[in-house]
């Protein structure tokens, strides 16, 4: 009688042990992937916020005399940093593009683009497309 | 044998206890915060896109209209009136691809005037002008380019645009200008205006610099009329507009 009592206390402080044991590792596992999960889900939402509220336009193009360099003002009327990669197509010919071009908020930015060797003439018709490393986009045609 | 048995089960009661408590404390510690910084940025980022919306909303809304003229020391002037009801910050004066930095607020429906700048003149040349905005509208010129030729600033026209949005259908508009001593009629039209506006415009470069005068009538009933127009080109504008 004496020896399934004993028995008995030990399997329940067993059972108890294994129960804090596994619930204690749980919990420890709840937490960091709670927390993992959390930090995942408000950097998600605020790199779609940033996407979401990034503005910039063509404010102004110009070609030189020469015809060999091509100016895009971009204006980051937005209230995040940009990065943007510009591209110039000439008549869906010949084109030319530069890239990482970063701009502050509410900043004016120069972006030259060279056309040496296949320069820009009188009534050319230039396409402009500006993406930012978000994956938004301006246009602009400009008729020289 | 009954004592027994209840010992076991009070043993077997704390585990399930035990158990209890890691769940609840798992669900206040880690599930509960959790849903609650999610709902949180959920609610930051549902603020911040509609504030973006208005944002946009606005800077369809906003309208400018400018003129420009050189002065008498050949330098541009810019006059800018905000015709939209908000107010608006112009960030920047384009001529050319020269960028003269502003940051002059207009009130809703304010006139102001910019400049003068200086330009380099070259003859034959053209002086394409645009205003930005802190909104991010890049506004063309109401009067389009000013070229400056071998006699000096050249304009292919000088106009009086006449722009009605009173109620009424048809309209009748009389143009005179002052010659001596009385009111000459020197044309008129009659408009019609079928939803939105009517827009008239009058050349007046035959008739050249001057005070002009506009009477808009609708029937026999003199709904506007505007004197003290003033075409002083290059002094000033080169396209004046009434609004009746």
């Amino acid at each position: 009688m004496n020896r399934r009592a004993l028995s008995e206390v030990v399997s329940a402080i067993i059972l108890s042990g294994v129960v804090l044991a596994v619930g204690g590792a749980l919990w420890s596992y709840s937490l960091g992937a709670a927390t993992v999960m959390t930090n995942d889900y408000v950097n998600g939402t605020l790199s779609l916020l940033d996407e979401l509220t990034e503005r910039f336009t063509v404010e102004w193009a110009n070609v030189s005399d020469t015809g060999d360099a091509f100016t895009v003002w971009v204006f980051n009327y937005g209230d995040v940093d940009i990065t943007v990669d510009v591209y110039a197509t000439v008549d869906n010919d010949t084109s030319s593009s530069t890239f990482g071009t970063p701009i502050t908020s509410g900043a004016l930015a120069p972006v030259d683009l060279s056309f040496v060797g296949d320069p820009i003439l009188a009534n050319d018709v230039v396409s402009i497309k500006v993406y930012s490393r978000r994956q938004n986009s301006a246009f602009y045609i400009f008729y020289n | 044998m009954r004592f027994t048995y209840s010992t076991t089960r009070h043993r077997r009661g704390m585990a399930s206890l035990f158990g209890t408590l890691i769940f609840i404390g798992i669900l206040f510690t880690a599930v509960i915060p959790m849903y609650l910084v999610m709902n949180q940025a959920d609610v930051i980022f549902e603020q911040e896109k509609h504030s973006v919306a208005q944002l946009d909303d606005e800077k369809d809304r906003e309208d400018l209209y400018f003129y420009i003229y050189p002065d008498l020391s050949d330098d541009l002037m810019v006059v800018v009136e905000n015709k939209c009801a908000m107010t608006v910050q112009v960030v920047r004066v384009w001529i050319n691809e020269d960028i003269h930095v502003e940051s002059t607020v207009l009130e809703t429906m304010e006139t102001l005037e910019f400049g003068p700048y200086d330009v380099s003149l070259v003859v034959n040349g053209t002086y394409n002008v645009r205003v930005t905005t802190e909104r991010g509208n890049v506004f063309e010129c109401g009067s389009g380019d000013l070229e400056y030729g071998t006699g000096g600033w050249v304009v292919e026209s000088k106009l009086i645009n006449v722009m009605i949005s009173a109620s009424g259908i048809v309209f009748k508009i009389y143009l005179y200008m002052w010659e001596e001593s009385d009111w000459a009629l020197k044309d008129e039209a009659q408009v019609w205006k079928i939803g939105g506006s009517a827009f008239k415009p009058f050349e007046v470069s035959q008739w050249g610099n001057g005070e002009y005068r506009v009477v808009v009538k609708r029937g026999s009933n003199i709904i506007h009329d505007e004197e003290d127009l003033m075409m002083e080109w290059p002094n000033g504008p080169s396209t004046l507009w009434v609004y009746a």
